[in-house]
């Protein structure tokens, strides 16, 4: 550790401590050197590109026009990747929103269009969609009359025969007055 | 208190862009009722006009709802020496996957969903059920086909040993 630390002082602030070679083999060795020595060679390269010549630097305005017009297109390039990141930010929350718009309006639309126009009591949301225990299958003059008790259903059937229409009459009378008193 | 969701046609007309999305709504799609063994034209869907009643039938009682004088001897010949109170009754055209309920107390209502308008043997089929309503649980599920005009009906104890008797019929 002692030895990489070494290294990376000579290699920052060079004293001729540490020979070329030395610097070499260490580099090749230690892999955690050397990419450290890679990350010191950018920003050099960055600062060589960037920095400002001694004639530009003084309080001459046309030295700072000229220190300005080498960032003036890097500072350009960097604000127009934040204004495309904000266009495209924009255009991701917009999509988004109109995927939500529709999807409410598809389920609004398919909940209208499903058919099942229910007729309801306030408070009242009956689940009726368990499977049926019984199947019955009336003829023309049978009474039936399924009975519901705690202790299950019992089912009473009566074929009127032709000699007691007035249960069917009864029957038939008892639909059109219970359909003539619904509101 | 009753409710039919409300007709589409004007509503849906003051919004272009959702009408046409969604398209025309079912009100405006062409309804008749018609007897059994009538061949529909295209374009026409079938529907029967349903009645769903509940009346609470009292063991022993005499007295009978005013509104129901006019059935009282019928109503006595299904259920002798009982009482008539009319508690709920609903009417209403439906088509098929269409439902009708009624409410019969906070604990009870009655769903009547039409499965068919017209069977092949020219019965009205409805898939009826009694619901426990605070649980959402029906207490009992069955398949009914009957002849349009005629009534099936269903009568369940109560817990004060009183009945309820349920009637439904499609003409």
């Amino acid at each position: 550790m002692r030895r990489c630390e070494a290294i990376r002082s000579e290699l920052s602030a060079p004293t001729g401590a540490v020979g070329a070679t030395e610097l070499a083999g260490h580099l090749s060795a230690c892999p955690s050197c050397a990419s450290w020595a890679d990350e010191v060679r950018s920003l050099d390269a960055l600062w060589n590109n960037t920095r400002l010549e001694a004639s530009e630097a003084d309080d001459d305005p046309e030295g700072w026009d000229a220190a300005w017009a080498k960032i003036a297109p890097a500072a350009e390039a960097v604000r127009r990747e934040r204004d495309d990141q904000r266009a495209r930010s924009r255009s991701i929350w917009l999509c988004v929103g109109i995927a939500q718009a529709a999807a409410l309006m598809l389920a609004f639309g398919l909940w209208w269009r499903s058919g099942r126009e229910e007729i309801a009591v306030a408070d009242q949301q009956p689940a009726a969609e368990a499977p049926p225990a019984l199947t019955i299958d009336l003829t023309e003059g049978e009474l039936w009359f399924l009975h519901v008790g705690k202790d299950g259903m019992r089912v009473e059937t009566t074929l009127v025969d032709e000699d007691d229409l007035d249960l069917v009459a009864a029957d038939f009378q008892i639909l059109n007055h219970m359909e003539g008193l619904a509101p | 208190m009753t409710w039919l969701r409300p007709g589409a046609g004007p509503w849906l007309a003051s919004f272009p862009l959702l009408a046409g999305l969604i398209g025309s709504p079912p009100r405006a799609e062409a309804q008749v009722v018609l007897p059994p063994h009538v061949l529909l034209p295209p374009g026409m869907t079938m529907s029967r006009q349903v009645t769903l009643f509940a009346i609470h039938a009292i063991p022993g009682g005499t007295e009978t709802d005013p509104k129901l004088k006019a059935i009282a001897p019928q109503l006595r010949r299904l259920m002798p020496n009982h009482g008539f109170q009319l508690v709920n009754v609903q009417s209403s055209p439906l088509r098929v996957n269409q439902s009708i309920t009624c409410k019969v107390s906070d604990q009870l209502g009655v769903k009547a969903d039409l499965v068919s308008a017209l069977g092949p043997d020219g019965k009205v089929q409805f898939r009826f059920a009694l619901v426990d309503t605070p649980h959402g649980m029906p207490l009992a599920t069955t398949i009914i086909s009957t002849p349009p005009n005629q009534l099936f009906f269903c009568d369940k104890v109560l817990d004060d040993g009183t009945k309820v008797l349920i009637g439904i019929g499609a003409r």
